[in-house]
């Protein structure tokens, strides 16, 4: 039989988390974009309801992939797509104006779900805005107590987001 | 949120309809179909925020229900609750795309809410 998991991929609107999942899937994914009104991001679209992708690993296993919508007022989208989920991997987006903040918002959103399962942290655009650094984001965790690697990726590169994945299942085999 | 005051009046003049021909009905929320609020008749503000973005999902997971299954777009999505009734009916106007959302109460009849409700649709996505 099949061994499937289903894993989470949560962070702000514009983080990469739609594209993230397009990128990896092995199925035409399922997205829920609508037209962005918010004229504080700069974004044409964004995801209000779920993104959906699946990824069968080397090892037989399959991924069912969730993305959640970004914005706090989907809150009640986090606690319904967390349901079940094996892990969760956040992505920030290092260009915005205050992103370790950003980071609390996601940690506090699925803390319940982080203490029970697995977590990654992914910050993207590192390479242009490299600051807050990899010790910050660090620091700020474990302020929190919560313990789960963080590392710069490019969520545009499918070969980062499978090893993000991978990454996130190790933790479960710990 | 760029809104015409065209779209914005004609929004508020559908509520005004909704509200004063639907018999039941609790509340009515215009909003934008990433769940923003345009505009609203209901006593608690802050059921408006939060209907505005379950609107916003639900009509984005009927919509991709309806392309999955071949179905076409998803005009109205409609949830029967204990105590009442929500309907949920998207408005596509040239500029951009609303969600309207009517709550009733059980003594709400269904097929006039959904009558007035579409009618209402209708002049926005017009206006």
């Amino acid at each position: 039989m099949t061994v499937e998991h289903k894993i989470l991929f949560t962070g702000t609107m514009g983080a990469g988390k739609t594209t993230a999942i397009a990128g990896v899937s092995e199925i035409p994914p399922v997205s829920t974009d609508v037209r962005n009104s918010d004229t504080s991001v700069a974004k044409a679209t964004t995801t209000v309801g779920l993104d959906y992708g699946e990824l069968t690993l080397d090892n037989g296993e399959k991924l069912r992939l969730y993305g959640t919508p970004g914005q706090m007022r989907f809150d009640f989208m986090w606690r319904i797509l967390g349901r079940g989920a094996l892990g969760v991997v956040i992505l920030v987006d290092n260009s915005r104006p205050d992103p370790l903040a950003d980071l609390d918002i996601y940690l506090d959103g699925f803390a319940e779900l982080i203490a029970q399962t697995a977590c990654v942290v992914a910050v993207g655009r590192m390479e242009t805005h490299p600051s807050p650094g990899i010790d910050a984001y660090a620091r700020r965790m474990e302020a929190k107590g919560v313990v789960c690697p963080v590392l710069p990726a490019n969520v545009t590169d499918a070969q980062q987001v499978v090893q993000l994945l991978e990454l996130l299942l190790l933790q479960l085999e710990v | 949120m760029n809104i015409t005051p065209r779209i914005r009046l004609a929004a508020e003049s559908a509520i005004d309809t909704l509200m004063r021909e639907i018999k039941g009905v609790k509340a009515v929320v215009i909003s934008t179909e990433d769940g923003l609020e345009l505009a609203a008749r209901v006593e608690n503000t802050a059921q408006v925020a939060r209907l505005s973005a379950i609107a916003s999902s639900l009509a984005a997971l009927g919509a991709v229900a309806g392309e999955e299954s071949q179905l076409g777009h998803c005009d109205n999505v409609a949830i029967e609750a204990t105590h009442g009734h929500i309907l949920m009916l998207q408005a596509r106007h040239p500029e951009m795309t609303l969600i309207v959302s009517v709550v009733t109460s059980r003594e709400a009849i269904i097929g006039q809410v959904l009558y007035f409700a579409k009618q209402a649709t209708q002049l926005l996505q017009h206006a």
